[in-house]
């Protein structure tokens, strides 16, 4: 088992802000509240935003990638697909993405750019 | 050897993972839970290959899930909202939270939206989680087999953990994983 990784402390309050926010717009989107759904992940979208630059800062680049794909997919789930298109693209020019991850992403632009 | 059970306050998930708050998956769990009783619930959670990673881990544990009639009253209000299968997605992310901060401490948890799907995260990315609920007894350690085949085709470089767990019988696994190929316990990029 791996020790837990020191993150700055306003980077963690944002994670924890941010984890419970994409659980409840999921269950919001499951349950067709879908105005409610898309206000938690934009809000998501905006706090991850603000995780991959603390991250950046602190040396983390691809835990920041991560978050920076994350964001993407909230933006996406938001409905805003020009902000979450230009942040796939931005991960994918990232040396830190994880390679296992590439694929993926490679498909969601793909999927975003017949949108 | 009788094994102390715990009781632990379902509500209590936003103290244990601060700041995390997520009322509608607690919703979940409890409308689920409340099929076994009005207001407590027990889990037995078989903890599989913790003791081959050297890991102080009873192979069987036991606790009570505890709610209150406020949150009763909630899932009320809510439940028809549900169809079955999200309360059981849902659910299951609830008792994982309650497992992961009280039973083997493996905070923070981390969630990440990756495409139209959620990915969980451990101890800042250190280490990966897959979730999974069900509510057929039977389909238990198949749905543990497939999480833990999805599980092992993105762990590259870290250890992972499967939790599923059935509502019907209130049982879960909890495994314990390491990368393809990592023998040692510790892939080379980590060393």
């Amino acid at each position: 088992m791996e020790e837990t990784k020191n993150y700055p402390e306003e980077a963690q309050r944002l994670i924890a802000r941010k984890s419970g926010l994409i659980l409840d717009a999921r269950v919001l989107q499951d349950i067709g509240k879908f105005d409610e759904s898309r206000t938690r992940f934009l809000k998501a979208a905006e706090i991850e935003e603000q995780i991959t630059a603390l991250l950046d800062e602190a040396n983390e680049q691809e835990d920041a990638t991560l978050n920076l794909v994350s964001a993407a997919s909230c933006y996406k789930m938001a409905g805003n697909y020009t902000k979450a298109l230009a942040l796939f693209q931005e991960a994918m020019t990232r040396d830190a993405m994880p390679k296992e991850m590439r694929k993926k992403i490679e498909i969601l632009i793909r999927q975003l750019g017949t949108l | 050897m009788t094994q102390d059970i715990h009781s632990y306050a379902i509500e209590d998930i936003s103290q244990w993972h601060p700041n995390v708050e997520c009322e509608h998956v607690i919703s979940c769990a409890v409308a689920l839970m409340m099929e076994h009783g009005e207001n407590a619930c027990c889990f037995t959670v078989e903890c599989r290959d913790w003791k081959n990673e050297g890991l102080d881990i009873p192979d069987v544990v036991k606790f009570k899930v505890i709610w209150s009639q406020e949150t009763v009253e909630r899932v009320r209000r809510t439940l028809t909202m549900f169809h079955r299968h999200h309360l059981i997605e849902h659910g299951a992310i609830a008792i994982a939270c309650i497992a992961i901060a009280k039973i083997f401490d493996l905070r923070p948890l981390e969630v990440m939206q990756i495409g139209n799907g959620a990915d969980y995260w451990l101890k800042n990315k250190q280490e990966m989680l897959e979730v999974s609920g069900t509510e057929r007894a039977d389909e238990l350690e198949r749905r543990h087999r497939e999480k833990t085949e999805q599980l092992l085709e993105s762990l590259t470089r870290r250890y992972g953990y499967v939790f599923v767990c059935c509502f019907t019988n209130c049982r879960a696994i909890f495994s314990i994983h390491r990368p393809r190929g990592d023998r040692n316990g510790r892939n080379k990029e980590l060393s």
